[in-house]
């Protein structure tokens, strides 16, 4: 582990470090899918929803098949080797969580909530002072 | 000395991962407090075994992993355990049940409690996890028996799990594992309690 250095404690780098993984993981979604244009037919990246002066739809505003579309494309970019596993289906892989929900199944389902989730997540930090 | 019939499947990697956790922390913390433990696990975890212990005197609490449906726990081999009313009223009632399991807060809770259940805490819908942080999942569901096992009230037991599940959440998020985060939000959504209404018990009761 590496040693506090003159004048930071170990509290202060776990701040730093907490500080960096955040912006690592704002960079990450800034440039992905997260929404749509107010035109309802071409996608946003969070950047652009984060950006006042773009116009785009609330998550709210979408129709369920915009909302499946969103999911999936983001469900697309994840890496190959992505999983979740759900008490009852186990384990499910990349392929089968982006057909789960083009199928709205019940797992699907769930998948885009956590999805949901996790763009207003993004939204919300993304938008703070 | 009060009992707790532990139920745990064990017969999928899903379940395996829930249970080999509550195996290795959450029963031995039951134990530590002075509460037998009556354990059903894998082929034990069948109905034919469980519903004799689960009525006999001095059982309080009925807890474990499975697999779920809105109207049943299921035990080893895709047996139900508990499915709504098909079981006999001392095997629940003046109890607390907490299983984790996915969807059967939805009916088979309010069907618990409306038979003689002091409390039913659950999920309503699928308990997803995070394969490769999958303790952290499992240690904010357990939260749920340790409390218990403390002397809380079944609203306090939850009511620290759920503290526990929002700072699990802001960890994963400081990682910047924001999935995760995610998945651990939709569960916590999904966790019924008396603290969500009547139909699921009374938030004052506790493990005598």
């Amino acid at each position: 582990m590496a040693k506090a250095t003159k004048g930071t404690t170990k509290s202060g780098n776990r701040r730093t470090q907490r500080k960096r993984n955040q912006t690592k993981s704002k960079n990450r979604h800034g440039s992905q899918v997260a929404g749509y244009h107010i035109d309802g037919a071409t996608t946003a990246t969070l950047n652009e929803i984060l950006d006042p002066t773009i116009p785009t739809m609330s998550l709210a505003e979408l129709s369920e098949e915009q909302r499946v579309n969103l999911v999936v494309s983001r469900l697309q970019m994840k890496p190959d080797d992505f999983r979740v596993a759900m008490i009852g289906p186990a384990l499910i892989n990349k392929t089968r969580a982006i057909a789960e929900v083009r199928a709205g199944s019940r797992i699907g389902r769930t998948l885009m909530e956590i999805e949901q989730a996790l763009l207003l997540h993004l939204a919300e930090t993304g938008r703070k002072p | 000395m009060s009992t707790f019939i532990a139920i745990d499947s064990s017969d999928a990697t899903d379940t395996q991962a829930a249970s080999s956790y509550r195996e290795g922390n959450v029963y031995p913390y039951l134990e530590s407090k002075g509460f037998a433990m009556s354990p059903f696990f894998g082929p034990l975890a069948r109905r034919g075994f469980v519903a004799p212990a689960a009525a006999s005197p001095g059982v309080t609490l009925l807890t474990g992993a499975g697999h779920g449906t809105y109207t049943s726990f299921i035990g080893f081999n895709f047996e139900p355990v508990y499915a709504v009313d098909a079981y006999a009223t001392p095997e629940v009632s003046g109890k607390i049940a907490h299983f984790l399991s996915c969807d059967n807060a939805l009916y088979l809770g309010p069907n618990f409690v409306k038979n003689g259940c002091l409390a039913y805490i659950g999920y309503d819908d699928n308990f997803t996890f995070d394969p490769d942080s999958a303790d952290i999942f499992f240690k904010c569901d357990g939260q749920i028996d340790c409390g218990l096992a403390d002397g809380l009230t079944v609203g306090d037991a939850v009511g620290r799990a759920k503290d526990v599940f929002n700072q699990a959440i802001a960890d994963l998020r400081a990682q910047g594992n924001t999935y995760a985060a995610s998945v651990l939000t939709v569960n916590l959504s999904h966790l019924r309690s008396p603290l969500d209404g009547s139909q699921w018990g009374r938030v004052d009761a506790k493990l005598s």
